[in-house]
């Protein structure tokens, strides 16, 4: 019992996690640990949905009548967009190609060819809540996909 | 040495608990013993039977996967067909194991086929973890004694007694992992004069920010956010009965209470941040609130004065008995 309780906290923290944001099953149980007045959040901006420009860019979580993932609201999506942009900014460029891929098939399958942008906005929740507003957007690349 | 170091350990870890008798009237403890691993089966067919629709339909719909390694070996082009045969196994194996959970085999064969079956929604994107603690307790199960509790000899109850307190040890580290981690943040923050968990209203920020990436408005949250001291006396409640969670393993006169206070905190994200983790609200039931007698309103309230932390406050002191002895002499 003893060794159990040592030994899962050291795999769950020093376990090979391959990208991922865990040595599955070994979890951390980082659960909503960090909170600030100051948040940040990797966001999908759509520009263009089968060749037809969007009236202004949308929040991809915005638009629940064209992606059955953005309907449901999966918090899935948002770790997978974590691991995305992860896999960006540390130029693991064959994992970041190998997401896209997912991404392009799976959750924005319902889209023949889409533009959107991988970003990342920062914001006071308190405030996006009442109100909407970001305090800032930073781009981290843009993405066309043609199926 | 060692043994008094052992000792001093579990003076701390009980703090004056001497209910902690897990190895006394073992007769009597193993069949309630067993009533627990027969509840764990029989809510692990509920559980594996809802697997099967959501596998299937994963399976059905999916183009691309991002398989976590448990399912890594199954054959390209045959996971919507081997995903299903595998979620109805496991189902199946759900209920084997609940009649015959005293086979090695039995439990074995429902541990393997539940790691696959819930690893599923996991293979698709994102990890989530409703499932996580179910798979380590169905592993740790695979350790019970080969025996029905009517056959079991003395070593066998104690067998049985210490898998029982292993798994209940491990949901309980979960929880402290995670409180952990939150004090660890709040305290580090305040360290460097940021805002973090411990700060003033701390858990607005992280319902808010929960309640926008889910475009949900659950149904208590604008009281707390609008009520910021409620906030504060949460989260910092919070902390406290997560972080100290494993040392109520080893006082089992808190048991109870601790669970209640867990499955509160569950309902509680519930009505401020709609998650729920049902499969940990069975576990707590099962692994904690399974008692031949009904729990008395006045042991809960007794039972608090081994609170970690607290103990010492609430403890009659015994100097004080000694001190009044030798006054009167």
């Amino acid at each position: 019992m003893i060794m159990l309780l040592i030994t899962y906290p050291v795999l769950a923290h020093f376990g090979p996690k391959e990208g991922r944001a865990e040595f599955y099953p070994f979890f951390d149980w980082s659960l909503f640990t960090y909170a600030s007045n100051i948040r940040k959040d990797v966001v999908l901006i759509v520009r263009e949905i089968d060749e037809k420009p969007l009236a202004e860019p949308t929040y991809f979580f915005d638009m629940p009548t064209k992606f059955s993932t953005a309907k449901k609201r999966d918090s899935a999506f948002g770790k997978f967009l974590d691991d995305y942009a992860f896999a960006h900014l540390g130029g693991q460029t064959e994992r970041e190609m190998y997401l896209e891929n997912i991404l392009a098939n799976r959750y924005l399958s319902e889209a023949s060819s889409i533009k959107f942008d991988l970003a990342v906005i920062t914001y006071d929740p308190i405030q996006r809540y009442k109100t909407g507003d970001v305090l800032k957007t930073t781009t981290l690349k843009s993405v066309e996909i043609s199926k | 040495m060692i043994g008094s170091i052992v000792r001093w350990v579990h003076r701390v870890l009980n703090g004056q608990d001497q209910s902690s008798t897990p190895f006394l009237k073992l007769s009597r403890s193993a069949v309630g013993l067993d009533a627990i691993v027969m509840a764990f089966y029989a809510a692990s067919v509920y559980l594996a039977v809802n697997l099967i629709p959501q596998v299937t339909g994963l399976a059905e719909t999916a183009n691309e996967w991002n398989f976590v390694w448990v399912l890594k070996w199954l054959p390209k082009g045959s996971e919507p067909f081997l995903l299903e045969i595998i979620a109805i196994a496991c189902a199946v194996s759900a209920v084997i194991a609940l009649v015959a959970r005293h086979m090695l085999w039995a439990r074995l064969a429902f541990f393997v086929l539940f790691l696959f079956s819930a690893s599923v929604p996991n293979s698709v994107g994102g990890i989530n973890h409703p499932y996580h603690a179910w798979i380590f307790v169905s592993f740790i199960f695979v350790f019970l004694p080969n025996k029905t509790s009517d056959t079991m000899d003395r070593a066998e109850k104690m067998a049985l007694a210490t898998v029982i307190r292993t798994a209940q040890s491990l949901i309980l580290l979960f929880y402290s992992m995670a409180g952990m981690e939150k004090l660890y943040q709040g305290v580090t923050a305040l360290a460097e004069g940021g805002s973090g968990n411990l700060s003033w209203g701390a858990l607005t920020w992280t319902l808010t920010d929960r309640a926008m990436q889910t475009g949900t408005t659950p149904i208590l949250i604008d009281l707390v956010v609008n009520n910021t001291w409620a906030a504060t006396i949460m989260m910092w409640g919070v902390i406290y009965v997560q972080v100290v969670a494993v040392v109520i393993a080893f006082r089992p006169s808190l048991h109870a209470v601790w669970a209640m206070a867990l499955i509160t905190f569950h309902l509680g994200t519930w009505a401020l941040m709609e998650i729920i983790f049902t499969q940990h609200i069975l576990l707590l039931c099962i692994l904690f609130l399974m008692r031949p007698e009904p729990t008395s309103l006045r042991s809960l309230f007794t039972s608090l004065r081994f609170l970690p932390g607290l103990a010492f406050f609430l403890s009659k002191p015994r100097s004080l008995s000694a001190i009044g002895d030798t006054a009167g002499a």
